[in-house]
Protein backbone atom coordinates (compact mmCIF):
# COMPACT_ATOMS: atom_id res chain seq x y z
CA UNK A 1 0.00 0.00 0.00
CA UNK A 2 1.44 3.42 -0.93
CA UNK A 3 1.89 5.89 1.86
CA UNK A 4 -0.08 8.90 0.19
CA UNK A 5 1.05 11.03 3.55
CA UNK A 6 1.22 14.33 2.56
CA UNK A 7 4.73 15.37 2.44
CA UNK A 8 4.39 18.89 4.53
CA UNK A 9 3.32 16.55 7.36
CA UNK A 10 5.54 17.07 10.13
CA UNK A 11 6.58 13.75 10.85
CA UNK A 12 9.48 11.64 12.86
CA UNK A 13 9.30 9.58 9.37
CA UNK A 14 7.58 10.72 6.30
CA UNK A 15 7.20 7.50 5.02
CA UNK A 16 5.73 5.80 8.12
CA UNK A 17 5.55 7.94 10.94
CA UNK A 18 6.04 5.40 13.38
CA UNK A 19 3.46 3.63 12.25
CA UNK A 20 3.29 -0.45 13.33
CA UNK A 21 5.52 -2.35 10.87
CA UNK A 22 4.34 -5.73 11.51
CA UNK A 23 0.51 -4.82 11.31
CA UNK A 24 -1.63 -4.56 7.87
CA UNK A 25 -2.95 -1.36 7.48
CA UNK A 26 -6.76 -1.29 7.77
CA UNK A 27 -7.90 2.03 7.06
CA UNK A 28 -6.68 4.07 4.49
CA UNK A 29 -7.26 7.58 3.89
CA UNK A 30 -6.08 9.22 0.33
CA UNK A 31 -6.32 13.62 0.24
CA UNK A 32 -9.63 13.32 1.42
CA UNK A 33 -11.57 16.38 0.99
CA UNK A 34 -15.03 17.88 2.29
CA UNK A 35 -16.99 21.25 1.50
CA UNK A 36 -19.65 22.46 3.25
CA UNK A 37 -20.99 25.53 1.64
CA UNK A 38 -18.20 27.90 1.31
CA UNK A 39 -15.78 26.17 4.19
CA UNK A 40 -13.78 23.89 3.15
CA UNK A 41 -14.14 21.48 6.16
CA UNK A 42 -11.78 18.86 5.35
CA UNK A 43 -8.48 19.71 3.08
CA UNK A 44 -6.01 17.15 1.47
CA UNK A 45 -6.19 14.90 4.29
CA UNK A 46 -4.11 11.50 4.01
CA UNK A 47 -2.92 8.60 6.68
CA UNK A 48 -3.25 5.09 7.07
CA UNK A 49 -4.05 2.85 10.39
CA UNK A 50 -2.59 -0.05 11.15
CA UNK A 51 -4.44 -3.14 12.63
CA UNK A 52 -4.98 -3.09 16.27
CA UNK A 53 -3.99 0.81 16.65
CA UNK A 54 -4.98 2.97 18.97
CA UNK A 55 -5.40 6.46 16.50
CA UNK A 56 -5.78 9.62 17.71
CA UNK A 57 -7.33 12.81 15.66
CA UNK A 58 -6.49 16.16 17.31
CA UNK A 59 -7.19 19.29 16.69
CA UNK A 60 -8.65 22.64 17.90
CA UNK A 61 -12.07 22.93 17.81
CA UNK A 62 -13.82 22.87 14.20
CA UNK A 63 -10.61 21.95 12.65
CA UNK A 64 -11.93 18.70 10.76
CA UNK A 65 -11.93 15.72 12.52
CA UNK A 66 -15.93 14.47 13.13
CA UNK A 67 -16.06 15.24 9.32
CA UNK A 68 -13.08 13.08 8.77
CA UNK A 69 -13.75 10.12 10.96
CA UNK A 70 -17.47 10.95 9.76
CA UNK A 71 -16.21 10.54 6.03
CA UNK A 72 -14.42 7.13 7.15
CA UNK A 73 -17.62 5.73 8.71
CA UNK A 74 -19.29 6.49 5.73
CA UNK A 75 -21.75 8.97 7.38
CA UNK A 76 -20.62 11.87 4.82
CA UNK A 77 -19.51 11.53 1.70
CA UNK A 78 -16.47 13.07 0.39
CA UNK A 79 -16.44 15.92 -2.06
CA UNK A 80 -12.96 14.37 -3.34
CA UNK A 81 -10.23 12.02 -2.58
CA UNK A 82 -11.03 8.38 -0.49
CA UNK A 83 -11.48 6.89 2.42
CA UNK A 84 -11.44 2.50 2.31
CA UNK A 85 -11.69 -0.05 5.00
CA UNK A 86 -10.27 -3.26 4.73
CA UNK A 87 -10.88 -2.12 0.90
CA UNK A 88 -13.71 -1.24 1.41
CA UNK A 89 -15.42 2.27 0.23
CA UNK A 90 -17.64 3.75 3.03
CA UNK A 91 -19.89 4.86 0.63
CA UNK A 92 -20.30 2.37 -2.48
CA UNK A 93 -20.28 -0.97 0.21
CA UNK A 94 -22.05 1.24 3.20
CA UNK A 95 -23.58 -1.68 4.74
CA UNK A 96 -20.66 -4.02 4.78
CA UNK A 97 -18.40 -0.84 6.45
CA UNK A 98 -21.05 -0.37 8.76
CA UNK A 99 -20.50 -4.30 9.93
CA UNK A 100 -17.16 -3.89 10.79
CA UNK A 101 -17.46 0.16 12.18
CA UNK A 102 -18.63 0.51 15.65
CA UNK A 103 -19.10 4.82 16.24
CA UNK A 104 -19.81 6.22 18.65
CA UNK A 105 -21.00 9.92 18.00
CA UNK A 106 -20.30 13.06 19.32
CA UNK A 107 -23.22 14.64 21.30
CA UNK A 108 -25.57 11.87 20.22
CA UNK A 109 -28.35 10.42 22.66
CA UNK A 110 -30.85 7.91 23.13
CA UNK A 111 -34.57 8.47 23.92
CA UNK A 112 -34.60 9.59 27.63
CA UNK A 113 -36.62 6.55 28.87
CA UNK A 114 -35.37 3.53 26.54
CA UNK A 115 -33.93 1.21 29.43
CA UNK A 116 -30.53 -0.41 29.00
CA UNK A 117 -31.04 -3.43 28.30
CA UNK A 118 -33.95 -2.38 25.46
CA UNK A 119 -31.48 0.02 23.73
CA UNK A 120 -28.56 -2.72 23.62
CA UNK A 121 -31.22 -5.45 22.56
CA UNK A 122 -32.27 -2.88 19.78
CA UNK A 123 -28.71 -2.53 18.45
CA UNK A 124 -27.60 -6.13 19.16
CA UNK A 125 -30.75 -6.70 16.66
CA UNK A 126 -28.49 -5.04 13.18
CA UNK A 127 -25.92 -7.40 13.30
CA UNK A 128 -25.31 -11.07 12.63
CA UNK A 129 -22.88 -11.76 14.92
CA UNK A 130 -22.81 -9.51 17.92
CA UNK A 131 -21.37 -9.80 21.60
CA UNK A 132 -23.05 -10.97 24.70
CA UNK A 133 -24.76 -7.64 26.06
CA UNK A 134 -25.18 -9.03 29.45
CA UNK A 135 -21.13 -9.19 29.10
CA UNK A 136 -20.25 -6.42 27.29
CA UNK A 137 -22.37 -4.50 30.22
CA UNK A 138 -20.19 -6.52 32.82
CA UNK A 139 -16.81 -5.28 31.14
CA UNK A 140 -17.60 -1.90 31.07
CA UNK A 141 -18.79 -2.13 34.31
CA UNK A 142 -22.59 -1.13 33.92
CA UNK A 143 -24.05 -4.16 34.34
CA UNK A 144 -26.35 -3.04 37.74
CA UNK A 145 -27.80 -0.16 35.23
CA UNK A 146 -29.29 -2.75 33.05
CA UNK A 147 -32.82 -1.98 33.84
CA UNK A 148 -31.86 1.93 33.86
CA UNK A 149 -33.36 4.32 32.18
CA UNK A 150 -31.16 6.54 29.71
CA UNK A 151 -31.87 9.89 31.36
CA UNK A 152 -31.17 7.93 35.21
CA UNK A 153 -27.54 7.41 33.94
CA UNK A 154 -24.90 9.91 35.09
CA UNK A 155 -22.13 11.25 32.24
CA UNK A 156 -19.91 8.75 32.76
CA UNK A 157 -22.67 5.79 32.81
CA UNK A 158 -24.00 7.55 29.50
CA UNK A 159 -20.44 7.59 27.68
CA UNK A 160 -19.71 3.56 29.08
CA UNK A 161 -23.42 3.24 27.10
CA UNK A 162 -22.37 4.50 23.97
CA UNK A 163 -19.37 2.69 23.89
CA UNK A 164 -21.56 -0.72 24.51
CA UNK A 165 -23.80 0.32 21.73
CA UNK A 166 -20.76 1.04 19.37
CA UNK A 167 -19.05 -2.37 20.40
CA UNK A 168 -22.00 -4.41 20.23
CA UNK A 169 -21.99 -5.27 16.96
CA UNK A 170 -18.49 -7.35 17.46
CA UNK A 171 -16.72 -4.41 15.20
CA UNK A 172 -12.98 -4.40 14.16
CA UNK A 173 -12.42 -1.03 14.13
CA UNK A 174 -14.16 1.69 16.74
CA UNK A 175 -14.86 4.84 16.02
CA UNK A 176 -15.18 6.95 19.08
CA UNK A 177 -15.41 10.65 18.81
CA UNK A 178 -14.84 12.87 21.80
CA UNK A 179 -15.84 10.19 24.37
CA UNK A 180 -14.76 12.15 27.57
CA UNK A 181 -16.05 15.45 26.40
CA UNK A 182 -17.87 16.68 29.58
CA UNK A 183 -17.07 13.97 31.89
CA UNK A 184 -15.56 14.31 35.31
CA UNK A 185 -11.86 14.17 35.90
CA UNK A 186 -12.62 10.51 37.38
CA UNK A 187 -14.72 9.44 35.00
CA UNK A 188 -12.51 10.39 32.44
CA UNK A 189 -9.79 7.87 33.45
CA UNK A 190 -12.63 5.35 33.98
CA UNK A 191 -13.37 5.80 30.63
CA UNK A 192 -9.29 5.68 29.12
CA UNK A 193 -9.32 2.30 31.24
CA UNK A 194 -12.11 0.93 29.07
CA UNK A 195 -10.53 2.22 25.77
CA UNK A 196 -7.57 0.43 27.20
CA UNK A 197 -9.75 -2.83 27.20
CA UNK A 198 -10.95 -2.75 23.80
CA UNK A 199 -7.76 -2.44 22.40
CA UNK A 200 -6.47 -5.47 24.47
CA UNK A 201 -9.88 -7.20 22.69
CA UNK A 202 -8.04 -6.46 19.44
CA UNK A 203 -10.24 -3.48 17.92
CA UNK A 204 -8.38 -0.85 16.10
CA UNK A 205 -9.34 2.45 17.78
CA UNK A 206 -9.80 5.94 15.82
CA UNK A 207 -10.42 8.11 19.08
CA UNK A 208 -11.36 11.95 18.25
CA UNK A 209 -10.65 14.48 20.96
CA UNK A 210 -8.94 17.55 22.15
CA UNK A 211 -7.42 16.40 25.65
CA UNK A 212 -3.75 16.30 24.74
CA UNK A 213 -3.24 14.18 28.03
CA UNK A 214 -6.20 11.41 26.64
CA UNK A 215 -4.25 11.41 23.28
CA UNK A 216 -0.68 10.96 24.93
CA UNK A 217 -2.10 7.91 27.32
CA UNK A 218 -3.95 5.90 24.78
CA UNK A 219 -2.56 6.58 21.37
CA UNK A 220 -0.44 4.54 18.99
CA UNK A 221 -0.05 7.38 16.73
CA UNK A 222 -2.05 10.82 16.27
CA UNK A 223 -2.89 13.07 13.41
CA UNK A 224 -3.21 16.39 14.26
CA UNK A 225 -5.57 18.69 11.88
CA UNK A 226 -5.98 21.81 11.55
CA UNK A 227 -8.17 23.86 9.56
CA UNK A 228 -9.12 21.52 8.17
CA UNK A 229 -5.51 20.30 7.18
CA UNK A 230 -3.34 17.22 8.60
CA UNK A 231 -0.53 19.05 10.06
CA UNK A 232 1.60 16.10 11.96
CA UNK A 233 1.43 12.96 12.29
CA UNK A 234 3.28 10.59 14.98
CA UNK A 235 3.91 8.92 18.35
CA UNK A 236 2.40 11.16 21.25
CA UNK A 237 5.93 11.32 22.39
CA UNK A 238 7.74 11.87 19.07
CA UNK A 239 5.41 14.75 18.61
CA UNK A 240 6.05 16.34 22.35
CA UNK A 241 9.92 15.50 22.03
CA UNK A 242 9.88 17.47 18.19
CA UNK A 243 7.56 20.21 18.53
CA UNK A 244 7.35 20.30 22.46
CA UNK A 245 9.54 22.38 22.69
CA UNK A 246 13.01 22.90 25.34
CA UNK A 247 13.43 21.31 28.82
CA UNK A 248 12.98 23.34 31.48
CA UNK A 249 15.36 22.09 34.40
CA UNK A 250 15.24 24.13 38.00
CA UNK A 251 17.02 23.91 40.83
CA UNK A 252 18.66 25.14 44.27
CA UNK A 253 21.90 25.59 44.23
CA UNK A 254 24.25 24.98 47.32
CA UNK A 255 26.35 27.73 46.50
CA UNK A 256 27.33 30.35 44.00
CA UNK A 257 26.58 29.06 40.11
CA UNK A 258 29.09 30.60 37.43
CA UNK A 259 25.93 31.08 34.65
CA UNK A 260 28.74 31.87 31.88
CA UNK A 261 29.61 27.84 32.46
CA UNK A 262 25.87 26.28 32.77
CA UNK A 263 25.35 29.16 29.57
CA UNK A 264 28.10 27.34 27.56
CA UNK A 265 27.55 23.96 28.02
CA UNK A 266 25.79 22.14 25.25
CA UNK A 267 22.44 22.20 24.77
CA UNK A 268 21.95 25.32 27.01
CA UNK A 269 20.00 28.25 25.78
CA UNK A 270 19.31 30.34 28.61
CA UNK A 271 20.14 30.11 32.49
CA UNK A 272 17.70 32.39 34.94
CA UNK A 273 17.67 33.21 38.30
CA UNK A 274 14.67 33.32 40.09
CA UNK A 275 15.07 33.84 43.76
CA UNK A 276 17.23 31.08 45.31
CA UNK A 277 16.30 29.04 42.33
CA UNK A 278 18.04 28.56 38.96
CA UNK A 279 16.21 27.39 35.74
CA UNK A 280 18.19 26.43 32.72
CA UNK A 281 16.38 25.98 29.58
CA UNK A 282 18.14 24.17 26.50
CA UNK A 283 17.61 20.53 24.80
CA UNK A 284 18.72 17.28 24.79
CA UNK A 285 20.37 15.29 28.02
CA UNK A 286 19.85 18.76 30.16
CA UNK A 287 19.46 17.42 33.31
CA UNK A 288 22.66 14.99 33.23
CA UNK A 289 24.95 17.83 31.85
CA UNK A 290 24.07 20.41 34.17
CA UNK A 291 24.68 17.80 37.28
CA UNK A 292 27.70 17.08 36.23
CA UNK A 293 28.63 20.51 35.55
CA UNK A 294 27.55 21.94 38.88
CA UNK A 295 29.51 18.85 40.55
CA UNK A 296 32.45 20.16 38.75
CA UNK A 297 31.73 23.23 40.49
CA UNK A 298 31.18 21.82 43.48
CA UNK A 299 27.80 22.64 44.35
CA UNK A 300 25.06 20.75 44.96
CA UNK A 301 21.84 21.05 43.79
CA UNK A 302 18.63 20.15 45.56
CA UNK A 303 14.92 20.24 44.83
CA UNK A 304 15.75 19.59 41.06
CA UNK A 305 12.92 20.03 38.78
CA UNK A 306 12.70 18.88 35.16
CA UNK A 307 9.68 19.72 32.88
CA UNK A 308 10.20 18.73 29.44
CA UNK A 309 8.02 19.44 26.39
CA UNK A 310 4.76 17.25 26.35
CA UNK A 311 1.85 16.71 23.59
CA UNK A 312 0.07 20.12 24.38
CA UNK A 313 3.12 22.15 23.93
CA UNK A 314 3.74 20.57 20.99
CA UNK A 315 -0.25 21.00 19.81
CA UNK A 316 -0.44 24.27 20.62
CA UNK A 317 3.32 25.13 18.88
CA UNK A 318 1.93 23.49 15.69
CA UNK A 319 -1.15 25.33 15.85
CA UNK A 320 0.45 28.76 16.31
CA UNK A 321 2.37 28.13 13.40
CA UNK A 322 0.78 26.26 10.85
CA UNK A 323 0.66 29.04 8.00
CA UNK A 324 -2.43 27.26 6.24
CA UNK A 325 -4.83 29.62 5.46
CA UNK A 326 -8.26 29.82 7.71
CA UNK A 327 -10.91 27.34 6.31
CA UNK A 328 -12.80 30.23 4.86
CA UNK A 329 -9.85 31.44 2.89
CA UNK A 330 -9.59 28.30 1.75
CA UNK A 331 -12.58 28.56 0.14
CA UNK A 332 -12.26 31.57 -1.91
CA UNK A 333 -9.14 29.97 -3.07
CA UNK B 1 -35.30 -5.18 10.95
CA UNK B 2 -38.07 -2.60 10.14
CA UNK B 3 -39.60 -4.23 12.50
CA UNK B 4 -37.34 -4.44 15.38
CA UNK B 5 -36.81 -0.36 14.13
CA UNK B 6 -41.03 -0.33 14.91
CA UNK B 7 -40.65 -2.40 18.42
CA UNK B 8 -37.98 0.37 19.70
CA UNK B 9 -40.43 3.20 18.08
CA UNK B 10 -43.82 2.12 19.71
CA UNK B 11 -42.11 1.43 23.30
CA UNK B 12 -41.02 5.34 23.02
CA UNK B 13 -43.90 6.41 21.58
CA UNK B 14 -45.73 4.22 24.08
CA UNK B 15 -44.37 6.70 26.65
CA UNK B 16 -45.58 9.83 25.37
CA UNK B 17 -48.67 10.38 27.38
CA UNK B 18 -50.16 13.12 25.70
CA UNK B 19 -49.67 11.30 22.03
CA UNK B 20 -51.27 8.23 23.40
CA UNK B 21 -53.90 10.13 25.27
CA UNK B 22 -54.61 12.35 21.89
CA UNK B 23 -54.57 8.62 19.61
CA UNK B 24 -56.43 6.71 21.87
CA UNK B 25 -59.30 8.81 23.16
CA UNK B 26 -60.31 10.92 20.05
CA UNK B 27 -61.77 7.67 18.10
CA UNK B 28 -64.09 6.61 21.28
CA UNK B 29 -64.89 10.26 22.01
CA UNK B 30 -65.19 10.76 18.57
CA UNK B 31 -67.91 7.52 18.54
CA UNK B 32 -69.51 8.87 21.93
CA UNK B 33 -70.82 12.15 19.93
CA UNK B 34 -71.26 10.13 16.89
CA UNK B 35 -74.05 7.92 18.96
CA UNK B 36 -75.67 10.72 19.99
CA UNK B 37 -75.93 12.12 17.12
CA UNK B 38 -78.01 8.53 16.00
CA UNK B 39 -79.88 9.03 19.28
CA UNK B 40 -80.99 12.10 18.38
CA UNK B 41 -82.10 11.48 14.43
CA UNK B 42 -83.90 8.49 15.21
CA UNK B 43 -86.01 10.22 18.47
CA UNK B 44 -88.90 10.15 15.98
CA UNK B 45 -88.34 6.91 14.34
CA UNK B 46 -85.83 5.88 11.59
CA UNK B 47 -85.71 8.56 9.10
CA UNK B 48 -85.81 7.80 5.28
CA UNK B 49 -82.14 8.98 4.79
CA UNK B 50 -80.73 6.58 7.23
CA UNK B 51 -78.23 5.14 4.89
CA UNK B 52 -76.28 8.83 4.10
CA UNK B 53 -76.46 9.69 7.77
CA UNK B 54 -74.71 6.61 9.18
CA UNK B 55 -72.56 5.88 6.52
CA UNK B 56 -71.55 9.51 6.13
CA UNK B 57 -71.30 9.96 9.71
CA UNK B 58 -68.80 6.12 9.68
CA UNK B 59 -66.94 7.60 6.74
CA UNK B 60 -65.74 9.80 9.57
CA UNK B 61 -63.37 7.45 10.94
CA UNK B 62 -61.75 7.42 7.42
CA UNK B 63 -60.95 11.25 8.07
CA UNK B 64 -60.06 10.31 11.68
CA UNK B 65 -57.61 7.54 10.16
CA UNK B 66 -55.82 10.22 7.83
CA UNK B 67 -55.83 12.79 11.04
CA UNK B 68 -54.56 10.46 13.81
CA UNK B 69 -51.34 9.03 12.68
CA UNK B 70 -49.99 12.56 11.87
CA UNK B 71 -49.11 13.14 15.42
CA UNK B 72 -46.45 10.61 15.69
CA UNK B 73 -45.33 10.13 12.32
CA UNK B 74 -44.71 14.21 12.68
CA UNK B 75 -42.75 12.88 15.93
CA UNK B 76 -40.86 10.26 14.65
CA UNK B 77 -37.83 11.93 12.79
CA UNK B 78 -37.92 15.45 14.00
CA UNK B 79 -38.47 14.59 17.37
CA UNK B 80 -34.68 12.47 17.27
CA UNK B 81 -33.49 15.76 15.56
CA UNK B 82 -34.38 17.67 18.80
CA UNK B 83 -33.34 14.69 21.17
CA UNK B 84 -30.39 13.52 19.12
CA UNK B 85 -31.60 10.51 19.49
CA UNK B 86 -31.39 9.19 15.49
CA UNK B 87 -27.66 9.47 14.76
CA UNK B 88 -26.76 6.45 16.62
CA UNK B 89 -29.17 4.36 14.33
CA UNK B 90 -27.94 6.15 11.50
CA UNK B 91 -24.34 4.93 12.17
CA UNK B 92 -25.42 0.95 12.12
CA UNK B 93 -26.54 -1.58 8.98
CA UNK B 94 -29.70 -0.39 8.98
CA UNK B 95 -30.62 1.17 5.34
CA UNK B 96 -32.68 3.70 5.14
CA UNK B 97 -35.72 2.07 3.97
CA UNK B 98 -36.32 -0.39 7.09
CA UNK B 99 -35.58 3.05 9.36
CA UNK B 100 -38.56 4.57 7.47
CA UNK B 101 -40.76 1.45 7.07
CA UNK B 102 -39.83 0.68 10.57
CA UNK B 103 -40.87 4.03 11.84
CA UNK B 104 -43.77 4.07 9.36
CA UNK B 105 -45.57 1.24 11.02
CA UNK B 106 -44.88 2.57 14.22
CA UNK B 107 -46.93 5.42 13.65
CA UNK B 108 -49.68 3.34 11.63
CA UNK B 109 -50.51 0.95 14.24
CA UNK B 110 -51.33 2.33 17.41
CA UNK B 111 -53.67 4.90 15.18
CA UNK B 112 -55.19 2.21 13.42
CA UNK B 113 -55.75 -0.01 16.52
CA UNK B 114 -57.41 3.06 18.18
CA UNK B 115 -59.49 4.10 15.17
CA UNK B 116 -61.09 0.37 15.07
CA UNK B 117 -61.99 0.47 18.23
CA UNK B 118 -63.43 3.65 18.09
CA UNK B 119 -65.42 2.78 14.86
CA UNK B 120 -66.47 -0.86 16.26
CA UNK B 121 -67.92 0.93 19.28
CA UNK B 122 -69.86 3.43 17.65
CA UNK B 123 -71.22 0.77 14.95
CA UNK B 124 -72.17 -1.15 18.63
CA UNK B 125 -74.17 1.44 19.57
CA UNK B 126 -75.47 3.05 16.63
CA UNK B 127 -76.71 -0.92 16.20
CA UNK B 128 -77.87 -0.65 19.95
CA UNK B 129 -79.87 2.76 19.38
CA UNK B 130 -81.36 1.34 15.87
CA UNK B 131 -82.85 -1.90 16.75
CA UNK B 132 -84.55 0.00 19.54
CA UNK B 133 -86.01 2.49 17.51
CA UNK B 134 -87.81 -0.11 15.34
CA UNK B 135 -85.16 -1.13 12.84
CA UNK B 136 -85.53 -4.70 12.32
CA UNK B 137 -81.95 -5.60 11.45
CA UNK B 138 -78.65 -4.92 12.68
CA UNK B 139 -77.31 -1.63 10.32
CA UNK B 140 -73.75 -2.60 11.00
CA UNK B 141 -71.45 -3.77 9.79
CA UNK B 142 -72.35 -3.91 6.23
CA UNK B 143 -70.08 -3.58 2.80
CA UNK B 144 -69.65 -0.34 2.54
CA UNK B 145 -68.49 -0.38 6.45
CA UNK B 146 -66.02 -3.05 5.61
CA UNK B 147 -64.60 -0.88 2.87
CA UNK B 148 -64.23 2.03 4.72
CA UNK B 149 -62.50 0.27 8.01
CA UNK B 150 -60.65 -2.36 6.47
CA UNK B 151 -59.39 -0.74 2.86
CA UNK B 152 -59.47 2.50 2.72
CA UNK B 153 -58.89 4.10 6.09
CA UNK B 154 -55.63 1.55 6.26
CA UNK B 155 -54.68 3.24 3.15
CA UNK B 156 -55.53 6.99 4.21
CA UNK B 157 -53.54 6.39 7.18
CA UNK B 158 -50.55 4.96 5.14
CA UNK B 159 -51.01 8.37 3.05
CA UNK B 160 -50.80 10.63 6.69
CA UNK B 161 -47.80 8.36 7.86
CA UNK B 162 -45.62 8.79 4.55
CA UNK B 163 -46.56 12.79 4.48
CA UNK B 164 -45.94 13.46 8.36
CA UNK B 165 -42.30 10.73 7.93
CA UNK B 166 -41.46 13.35 4.91
CA UNK B 167 -42.29 16.25 6.19
CA UNK B 168 -40.06 15.14 9.22
CA UNK B 169 -37.44 14.40 7.70
CA UNK B 170 -37.38 18.05 5.99
CA UNK B 171 -38.21 20.34 9.07
CA UNK B 172 -37.08 21.27 11.69
CA UNK B 173 -39.39 21.40 14.31
CA UNK B 174 -42.16 19.25 15.81
CA UNK B 175 -44.92 21.19 15.34
CA UNK B 176 -44.08 22.63 11.98
CA UNK B 177 -44.00 18.48 10.70
CA UNK B 178 -47.81 18.23 12.68
CA UNK B 179 -49.13 21.16 10.57
CA UNK B 180 -47.67 19.31 7.50
CA UNK B 181 -48.81 16.46 8.31
CA UNK B 182 -52.14 17.15 9.59
CA UNK B 183 -52.97 18.91 6.06
CA UNK B 184 -53.07 15.57 4.92
CA UNK B 185 -57.22 15.12 6.08
CA UNK B 186 -58.01 17.79 3.36
CA UNK B 187 -58.35 14.83 0.53
CA UNK B 188 -60.60 12.73 2.90
CA UNK B 189 -62.60 15.52 3.96
CA UNK B 190 -63.43 17.05 0.84
CA UNK B 191 -65.12 13.24 0.01
CA UNK B 192 -66.60 13.49 2.97
CA UNK B 193 -68.78 17.05 2.01
CA UNK B 194 -68.79 15.91 -1.55
CA UNK B 195 -70.94 12.42 -0.20
CA UNK B 196 -73.37 14.74 1.80
CA UNK B 197 -73.63 17.67 -0.46
CA UNK B 198 -74.80 14.58 -2.93
CA UNK B 199 -72.07 15.39 -5.39
CA UNK B 200 -71.26 11.73 -5.11
CA UNK B 201 -72.50 8.77 -3.66
CA UNK B 202 -70.53 6.98 -0.90
CA UNK B 203 -71.11 3.76 -2.68
CA UNK B 204 -68.83 0.58 -2.55
CA UNK B 205 -67.52 1.37 -5.95
CA UNK B 206 -66.73 4.92 -5.63
CA UNK B 207 -65.00 4.15 -2.20
CA UNK B 208 -62.77 1.46 -4.24
CA UNK B 209 -62.08 3.89 -6.73
CA UNK B 210 -61.23 6.56 -4.31
CA UNK B 211 -58.98 3.69 -2.67
CA UNK B 212 -57.29 2.56 -5.53
CA UNK B 213 -56.17 6.76 -6.18
CA UNK B 214 -54.91 6.96 -2.56
CA UNK B 215 -52.65 3.46 -3.11
CA UNK B 216 -51.68 5.20 -5.63
CA UNK B 217 -50.28 7.74 -3.93
CA UNK B 218 -48.74 5.75 -0.72
CA UNK B 219 -46.74 3.90 -3.22
CA UNK B 220 -45.83 7.47 -5.05
CA UNK B 221 -44.68 9.32 -1.49
CA UNK B 222 -42.89 5.98 -0.40
CA UNK B 223 -40.33 6.36 -2.98
CA UNK B 224 -40.21 10.26 -2.43
CA UNK B 225 -40.04 9.94 1.32
CA UNK B 226 -37.13 7.17 0.82
CA UNK B 227 -35.50 9.63 -1.89
CA UNK B 228 -36.09 12.79 0.33
CA UNK B 229 -34.19 10.72 3.71
CA UNK B 230 -30.65 11.86 3.54
CA UNK B 231 -28.56 10.80 6.19
CA UNK B 232 -25.67 12.85 5.91
CA UNK B 233 -27.82 16.40 5.58
CA UNK B 234 -29.43 14.75 9.08
CA UNK B 235 -26.24 14.61 10.49
CA UNK B 236 -25.22 17.98 8.91
CA UNK B 237 -27.78 19.90 9.36
CA UNK B 238 -29.68 19.16 12.02
CA UNK B 239 -26.45 19.48 14.66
Amino acid sequence: MSNPENSSVKTTNPSTANMPMSRKNIVNVNHLRKVYGSTVAVDDVSFSIAEGEVFGIIGPNGAGKTTTVECISGLRVPDSGSATIYGLSPKNDREEVRKCVGVQLQESALPPRIKVWEALDLFASFYSNPLDSRELLETLGIANKRNSTFKKLSGGQKQRLSIALALIGNPKIAILDELTTGLDPEARRETWGLIERIRDRGVTVILVTHYMDEAERLCDRVALINRGRLIALDTPAAMAAREGGEVHMQFVPSGTVDDKVLSALPGVTSVEHRGSRVVVAGSGDLTTIVLYALLNMGVQASDVQVKSGNLEDAFVRLTKTDDSPKKSEVSKQ
Amino acid sequence: MPWKIARKELKVIRRKKSIMFYTIALPFLLAALFSLVIRNDVASGIPSNLQLGAESILYFFVVLAAVLPSTIAGYSIVGEKIEKTLEPLLATPTTDGEILLGKSLAAFLPPMLSMWAGASTFMAVADYILRNAGLSYYYFPNWNAAVMLLILAPLAAIFSVEAGVLASSRVTDVRGANQIAGLMFVPFMAVFVAGVEGIITLSITTLLIFAGGVAIFDVGLYFVSKGTFRREEILTKWK
